[in-house]
């Protein structure tokens, strides 16, 4: 039996029917085609699929799409505002933080919230709140470098850490879903 | 002297804004129309002799497309070859069978 859950992803509300074992991660991909969030482990080791629920960094492959029913969600999809990147996108970007960039979305949500939390994180503090994801092409120190550069940059134009969408109006009513 | 823009300078890389606002196709990634699944089933024993594969249920589950064996590939498909040969080198390539090729 299907379940009706709406959940606003990014600013934006959808309504979907979904079957209670659907995962997260699975309802962002296949129901909303948000592709950005990526599956690298399906076992919550690698935190590819960290979006933010709530503010809080969460593995969605761990997170049922009936507990996100009512939840607010942000994706890499929702981080840049306005056409204007992330500060935490940004310094992935001039710190060399990515390669093949399979990690890049989860470390980057979790960047967030480390920041939300710790607005100027040491080194210590990001490398144990980055703990749960793993990048197999970096090395981590210019992730690390990356986090640290979003900082400064927040810190210089009193930017928020989470995205604060303006009310889009977009919401889906479709009955996709597995 | 000639100085080009790939010295003395950071670069930014030109593939990253699609990477970090995951706008990014990866193969799991992409729909085509009739796609399929491939599962790969491993042997559960790390040191064991495969004498046969019964594949009559995997065939008979609803869904099953197809179940391809080592013997499916017998005279069809030779070694895999190195990628890469360097010319005129005495490198080595020893074959690269399918793993069961009975």
């Amino acid at each position: 039996m299907k379940h009706a859950i709406s959940v606003k992803v990014n600013g934006a509300t959808y309504r979907r029917d979904v079957e209670p074992r659907l995962l997260l991660v699975h309802y962002l991909r296949e129901a909303l085609g948000l592709t950005g969030t990526h599956i690298g482990c399906d076992t919550t080791n690698c935190g590819a699929c960290t979006v933010l629920m709530n503010g809080l960094a969460v593995k969605s492959c761990t997170v049922l799409a009936v507990q996100a029913d009512g939840a607010d969600i942000v994706t890499v999809e929702g981080l840049a505002q306005n056409g204007k990147l992330h500060p935490i996108q940004e310094g992935f970007w001039e710190e060399h933080g990515l390669q093949c960039g399979f990690c890049t979305p989860g470390m980057m949500l979790t960047a967030v919230q480390i920041l939300e939390r710790t607005p100027d994180p040491s080194d210590e503090e990001i490398r144990h709140g980055l703990d749960g994801n793993l990048c197999r092409c970096t090395g981590y120190q210019h992730i690390v470098n990356s986090v640290r550069y979003a900082a400064r940059k927040m810190k210089e134009e009193s930017l928020p850490a989470i995205p604060q969408p303006a009310a889009a109006a977009e919401s889906g009513t479709g009955k996709e879903g597995r | 002297m000639a100085v080009t823009k790939l010295f003395g300078a950071r670069i930014k890389r030109r593939e990253d804004p699609r990477l970090i606002a995951g706008k990014a196709s990866y193969t799991d990634d992409i729909k085509l129309a009739g796609l399929l699944h491939a599962v790969i089933v491993r042997s559960p024993h790390a040191h064991a002799r495969i004498t046969r594969i019964d594949v009559a249920s995997a065939r008979q589950t609803p869904g099953v497309v197809a179940v391809f064996t080592g013997a499916d590939l017998t005279g069809k498909v030779g070694p895999l070859p190195c990628a890469w040969l360097i010319p005129n080198s005495e490198l080595k390539t020893p074959p690269h069978p399918a793993i069961w090729n009975a």
